[in-house]
């Protein structure tokens, strides 16, 4: 199955509401996916074995290797579905 | 068994057993789907009592080091800080905590409707703070009627707080349309003056740094389980363990700090349904107007600037403890005081020299105002019994207290209600000024930052 990871401050609050909302949206969608919550501070370790990231920091110039899409629309609702689609476009290839 | 009773016994069984019920029927009223109601409620009760289980198994690790500290060295940090997750569970168990919900989206659209904000804050999770602030207020007048009052002026207090940072926020993020009404911004208006000197210095303009590089090297530090080892391993030592016992210490540590914001996810998985309700709810009042949307402070996590900052701080947060007279804080869960970071990195748009000053300058502050308030978050943590303590002389505490300085100010204002004149006499006068500073130089530095934007930087 494709891990997404999601990662906020402390790995508590923002992250977990975007990682709720996705999995919902992603369900409706019947897509399988499993979304792991991370820890800004130790994304590193998280991102090797994970298909994407979806950052609530799209402005970072950071190459993590792995896609990267912007998780801010599931968190102020405008836009939550080009972004899941967007997400299940780039793990269905 | 009449109405009153039936409330006051379910109360008695503590908060893991009342508030899951309690989201229930506010989940219910939002609409959610009975059986995601039910799965968030259960999840609420199994975060307060995961919760309790890290912080007992955190204290009873902690504060026998903390008694073997004073006799080894007669510093007397008897208050443990506990971070700010343990300090949400307790805000959360306060009995009125889930009226703030109302509160806080009532105040929002009538402010709206208005026109006194462009702020829509659609951040549910901090919601926390309120209660807290609502907990403590009854704690110092013992009014519930000031409490409310003083929550409203707190959240009216935040959302024009959004107004004032919201382009230095998108100049810094390149997020449009969105700010922070998190409290913690409330303490740039303390910064402010700080800062203007600071910037005034011709030496600290000529220092260049590459916060990103350093925050590659020293990112390793700020990893809980990490951190939480060096601490302690410094604690074990300094109380005299033995390498035995100081390792075990070390570990334990390292395993508070790492389970304490996995607990902590469960109090938002239980919020998730409705937060996502109440912001639906909100957006749909206001169809087709502009908004700034209120997110919580995370959009700024990846800011170089903020954790370098903040892993720069922990040697000074370090040596307050062990320097500032009379200090009972024993410093744990928030030695990386993110608190400070953020607002700092806001104000300085991302000046890693200048973040760090600022944050260097008001950390002994910090533990002025953690030693104040640890009687009252101890005494908070007993009787909501969220957290039981050991026997003994140990308090809790929180270093990294939310906007603290503007909380202490508020606190030390709302005495005036509870009898005590002086100190609201001295502090509102001052925080008139400081704020009347604040919101004139936030004008400037908006318009400057709204050009940058326009610019294209």
């Amino acid at each position: 199955m494709k891990r997404i990871i999601v990662a906020c401050g402390s790995g508590v609050a923002t992250s977990t509401m975007v990682a709720e909302r996705l999995k919902s949206e992603l369900a409706k969608r019947n897509f399988r996916a499993e979304v792991r919550v991370v820890d800004f501070k130790s994304l590193k370790n998280h991102v090797a074995n994970a298909d994407l990231f979806v950052s609530i920091a799209p402005y970072e110039k950071i190459d993590y290797g792995i896609p990267v899409v912007t998780g801010i629309p599931l968190l102020t609702g405008a836009g939550v579905d080009e972004t899941v689609n967007q997400i299940i476009k780039i793990l269905s290839k | 068994m009449s109405g009153v009773t039936f409330i006051r016994n379910l109360l008695d069984y503590g908060a893991a057993v009342f508030l899951p019920l309690i989201m229930l029927i506010i989940a219910l009223i939002v609409r959610v789907k009975p059986g995601r109601a039910i799965s968030a409620a259960l999840t609420l009760g199994v975060a307060f009592t995961g919760m309790s289980l890290v912080i007992s198994f955190m204290t009873g690790a902690i504060s026998p080091a903390g008694q073997a500290l004073v006799q080894n060295t007669g510093l007397n940090l008897t208050a443990i800080d506990v971070g700010w997750t343990p300090v949400a569970a307790i805000a959360w168990a306060w009995p009125y905590a889930a009226l703030m919900f109302p509160l806080q989206i009532g105040i929002n659209i009538v402010m709206l409707a208005l026109g006194w904000t462009q702020v829509l804050n659609v951040d549910m999770w901090n919601v926390w703070h309120k209660a807290f602030i609502g907990a403590m207020i009854m704690i110092l007048t013992n009014s519930p009627v000031i409490a409310v009052v003083i929550c409203s002026l707190w959240i009216v207090m935040e959302l024009k707080n959004g107004d004032l940072i919201k382009n230095q926020v998108q100049a810094l993020t390149h997020v449009p349309g969105v700010t922070i009404p998190h409290c913690n911004m409330l303490d740039i208006m303390w910064m402010v003056p700080v800062n203007n000197l600071l910037e005034r210095i011709p030496f600290l303009k000529k220092i260049k740094t590459s916060p990103q590089e350093l925050r590659e090297k020293l990112g390793f530090f700020a990893e809980n389980h990490v951190l939480g080892f060096i601490l302690g391993v410094i604690l074990g030592v300094a109380s005299g363990y033995n390498a035995k016992q100081t390792l075990t210490l070390a570990i334990q540590a390292a395993a508070s700090l790492t389970l304490f914001p996995m607990v902590a996810q469960l109090f938002m998985q239980a919020l998730a349904p409705v937060s996502e309700a109440a912001g639906e709810f909100m957006k749909k009042r206001f169809p087709g107007r502009d908004f700034y949307i209120g997110l919580d402070w995370p959009i700024l996590a990846g800011q170089p600037t903020l954790w370098t900052a903040a892993i720069l701080n922990i040697p000074i947060i370090l040596l307050c403890a062990i320097l500032i007279p009379n200090n009972i804080t024993l410093p744990f869960g928030s030695i990386l005081i993110t608190s400070f970071a953020m607002a700092a990195t806001v104000l300085t748009q991302g000046d890693l020299i200048r973040t760090w000053l600022l944050m260097a300058i008001a950390t002994p502050f910090a533990f002025l105002s953690s030693n104040w308030f640890a009687p009252m978050i101890t005494q908070m943590a007993l009787q909501t019994g969220a957290v039981t303590l050991p026997e003994g002389s140990t308090q809790i505490t929180w270093l990294a207290h939310n906007a603290q300085f503007t909380k202490v100010a508020l606190f030390k204002g709302a005495e005036l209600f509870g009898g005590k004149f002086w100190p609201a006499a001295a502090i509102i006068p001052v925080f008139a000024v400081v704020y009347w500073y604040y919101v004139r130089e936030m004008k400037k530095r908006e318009a400057a930052a709204l050009a940058r934007i326009e610019r294209g930087e």
